[in-house]
């Protein structure tokens, strides 16, 4: 039953999504079932039991990478069905890092990203704008093998380190080289996927890495006392914020605001069940992507899941992160102009979504 | 079932060129090498990124775990984005000059070296352009760079790709041997197949492999590997029809060296048969003796007619006569061996191709004075010929079919030589509306003293001398035979000026 419900949602939303790549100018407006149901539930939340909202069915592609940072929240809101009470049908697609995702949103073959604190920089660039807040990430680290003989941070000089570009932990690397007195001149940099590099460092070809959880873990089993963390997001709070996001292309934004609003909304209500629940959504997580449970589980300390839910609503407070992470960009030169954070942070659909998920509860 | 194809394309490959040995088939080696590199390193790249193309993993890795040891094989990306692209830019190379091999064009043919040497030109700047020592440094912050160099560095491998296409089938439409053409069929789908599967891949820049500018690449909307290419049903066909066409291609490569190689077995077969000789010389003996036997008879007739009284010279002189026509005919049949066995020193000329046939057909009239015989003269061409043996051979040819027709008692025995231009080669080709020759003796019927006729008039050196004057003219000679509906003998020799238009 459960799978003929899932399959008509799919073919409605098949036909919903092909009216909107023909007619974008069009149905560029929100549905008017959902708007109809959202505006005057947010203007009487109080004084009236809303009826249960009814949602045109659509089905949004959305990829992900496999840790528990960027899956989290979207596979709670699966499991959970925060997605069904909305009316929308995800399809998730594993990348390995949010450069790949962003590229393949460009090319139309996913509508959103949850990407980490590195591919802003092309929303800032105005490739693709941001319209959910995920989490501050703690996941990344440069990470050195002892045995090369890395003690300090200093000691990366001439040694062989694997980065992927683009990505949060380049950044943490460049903050790490500069506390030092370094620059990436100074060191050997071999550009690896993040597996990839893992495999290196636990075999020796290479020094150290700037890499993320669960790598960091599986390093740190591999190499035991030889294990040595130079550096990562926590030690740069003060310098910068790396949060993680939701982002689609400004033309996918435009067409289905309506889209991304239920989205977001369904998203703030796993960010709430994340927090409280972290550990079993690791087990579920590592279930969902063929993952050892041990590691996922270690990793639980890789976001601040209870600071998205402290700043819900608080669009100030994620102005300002988000301000902050632009300054990161400016500071290393990835972003030469400074942009308006409104120009890529589509604040007015994260303030429907909450009042939209407020209204609900 | 991609990794099963292309190893299945690699493995036939190199069988190829361990059986061809020549350069068409290092090409095609090349060719099926430079694309199987280029796919596996997108593979593996695929697996490391992710991404909706990884969701096709049986197609792609097989196994899941292929898929995750892949993802964590510590490669570094300027490695795997310069893999690919020496793929990427190896493969035109490749097909072009398997083309330039094929091609029979004269203005080609002749500036072969010049051509081979310019089809490496541009593949190597753009090999240079992508290592990623040059590459990074080159485009870090110069991004209109990249902008100009996407459209060249695709526009040069479709046109090396059409230029390829078109000679190969400007060659296949102008192949007249339907041996030939049908090998030439069989490459030729077999380079489009792999050409197929390479360009769904090659219309994608390597160098985002090296991950410097993902931003530009979604500007200038070019897409990523990583995005699907095809629909899974989409991948099935083109994966098997590739497996299919290289498979079959490799099998009408090695049919077409296996000319070379059978005639070189035949040659060496027919020499160890002569030099045995054993069969020979029981039949020359045999044959001999038969004709002296007939002698004895003769002079003991002729004896009688004398002894008598008064002798019986009706009976001498029909003896007499009897008696030259044996001698004459002895003669006339040691004549031949001799000519056969003796070491031919040739005298070859440009000579007509019609002279050739006048010649041999002024000889067949000399013996059957009301053959028939049609001609069919397609082309002037010269030959390089020693105009003697040659027709003498064309000759024999023409003899042994009228005699077949004869014995086939056809109402209207025919012979019918025809002349083509095919390529490089001139063809004479003599058909004979005969009893045909069964298959089990069409590959004796070369051989010294194999022969259907009575042996007391026949030594079966015919068709040997026929193999030995063609040969020595750098000829091959083919035949196509039906039982009951006659043989055709094709004669090929090498054309004697390619400059030479029809």
């Amino acid at each position: 039953m459960k799978k003929k419900l899932l399959a008509l949602l799919l073919a409605c939303g098949m036909v919903f999504a092909l009216a909107a790549c023909g007619n974008d100018t069009a149905d560029a407006t929100p549905t008017p079932d959902a708007t109809q149901t959202e505006t005057p539930s947010t203007e009487t939340p109080e004084t009236e039991t809303p009826e249960t909202p009814t949602y045109e069915p659509a089905t949004v592609r959305v990829a992900y990478m496999p840790n528990l940072g960027s899956a989290s929240s979207l596979f709670t809101a699966i499991h959970q069905g925060y997605f069904e009470e909305v009316g929308l049908t995800v399809e998730p697609y594993q990348f390995s890092g949010g450069p790949a995702e962003i590229s393949a949103m460009g090319s139309g073959d996913i509508d959103i990203s949850q990407i980490g604190h590195g591919a802003h920089s092309l929303c800032i660039q105005g490739q693709a704008v941001v319209f959910a807040f995920d989490q501050l990430s703690q996941a990344d680290a440069v990470v050195a093998n002892k045995a090369k003989g890395i003690e300090t941070a200093a000691d990366l000089a001439g040694k062989t380190v694997a980065v992927s570009s683009g990505t949060s932990s380049e950044i943490i690397l460049q903050f790490v080289l500069e506390e030092a007195g370094l620059t990436m001149d100074d060191i050997e940099t071999v550009e690896m996927n993040v597996e990839g590099m893992t495999t290196a460092l636990l075999s020796g070809q290479i020094d150290a890495a700037a890499t993320w959880s669960p790598n960091t873990i599986t390093i740190e089993q591999g190499l035991g006392d030889d294990y040595l963390v130079l550096g990562t997001n926590n030690d740069y709070t003060d310098q910068a914020a790396f949060p993680s996001s939701f982002i689609c292309t400004p033309d996918y934004a435009e067409a289905n605001q309506d889209i991304l609003v239920r989205f977001s909304q369904a998203i703030l209500k796993a960010q709430v069940y994340r927090a409280a629940n972290i550990e079993s959504v690791a087990e579920t997580l590592a279930a969902d992507l063929d993952a050892p449970v041990d590691t996922m589980l270690q990793s639980v300390g890789e976001g601040n899941w209870q600071g998205t839910v402290d700043c819900m609503g608080d669009l100030d407070t994620i102005r300002g992160y988000y301000e902050a992470q632009q300054q990161v960009f400016l500071n290393n030169g990835t972003v030469t102009e400074e942009v308006p954070v409104d120009n890529y942070v589509l604040f007015d659909v994260m303030e429907q979504a909450y009042t939209a998920y407020e209204a609900a509860q | 079932m991609l990794l099963v194809v292309l190893v299945l394309c690699l493995g036939t490959a190199v069988y190829v060129l361990f059986r061809r040995r020549d350069f068409l088939a290092a090409c095609f080696l090349g060719m099926t090498l430079s694309a199987s590199i280029m796919l596996a390193g997108i593979i593996v790249y695929i697996a490391k990124m992710g991404g909706l193309a990884a969701m096709d993993r049986t197609f792609l890795f097989l196994f899941p775990s292929l898929q995750r040891w892949l993802q964590f094989l510590p490669i570094s990306m300027n490695l795997l984005g310069y893999v690919v692209a020496v793929g990427r830019c190896l493969f035109p190379m490749f097909v072009l000059l398997a083309a330039l091999d094929v091609t029979m064009i004269g203005f080609v043919r002749r500036r072969l070296r010049l051509f081979r040497g310019l089809a490496g030109i541009i593949p190597v700047c753009f090999l240079v352009y992508y290592f990623p020592g040059v590459f990074r440094p080159l485009v870090q912050g110069r991004f209109w760079l990249l902008t100009a160099m996407l459209p060249v560095s695709l526009a040069w491998i479709v046109v090396y790709l059409l230029l390829a296409l078109v000679l190969m089938a400007q060659e296949y439409l102008a192949t007249t041997i339907p041996f030939f053409k049908r090998n030439l069929r069989y490459v030729l789908l077999a380079t489009v197949s792999i050409a197929a599967l390479y360009f769904l891949y090659a219309t994608k820049d390597p160098a985002q492999i090296y991950n410097m500018f993902i931003g530009e690449y979604i500007r200038l909307g070019i897409t990523s590997y990583i995005s699907p290419t095809l629909s899974g049903l989409g991948w099935l066909i083109l994966g098997l029809c590739t497996a299919f066409f290289v498979v079959i291609g490799s099998y009408g490569m090695v049919r077409y060296v296996q000319i070379d190689y059978n005639e070189d077995k035949e040659e060496l077969s027919l020499q160890r048969k002569f030099d045995a000789a054993g069969l020979g010389i029981s039949v020359f003996v045999h044959g001999i003796k038969n004709q002296l036997l007939s002698s004895r008879v003769l002079h003991k007739k002729l004896s009688r007619a004398l002894e008598s009284d008064p002798p019986d010279l009706e009976q001498v002189r029909t003896c007499a006569v009897q008696l030259r026509e044996l001698n004459e005919g002895m003669l006339g049949r040691m004549d031949e061996l001799y000519r056969t066995v003796k070491n031919n020193a040739l005298t070859l000329s440009p000579v007509g191709v019609d002279q050739v046939v006048w010649s041999a057909i002024r000889r067949f009239h000399g013996k059957y004075p009301d053959g028939q015989v049609e001609v069919h003269l397609e082309t002037d061409r010269l030959v390089l010929a020693d105009l003697g043996p040659l027709s003498e051979a064309l000759y024999n040819l023409m003899t042994n079919g009228y005699e077949a027709a004869l014995q086939a008692s056809r109402e209207r025995p025919l012979v019918e030589v025809t002349t083509r231009a095919a390529r490089m080669w001139t063809i004479l080709e003599v058909r004979d509306n005969g009893g045909g020759i069964p298959e089990e003796n069409q590959t004796k019927i070369f051989d010294p003293f194999f022969t259907s006729k009575n042996t007391n008039y026949n030594w079966g050196m015919g068709l040997y001398y026929v193999h030995r004057i063609v040969k020595s003219h750098w000829g091959r000679i083919r035949l196509e035979s039906q039982v009951g509906k006659g043989t055709t003998f094709f004669v090929m020799l090498p054309l004697f000026d390619a400059g030479h238009r029809e």
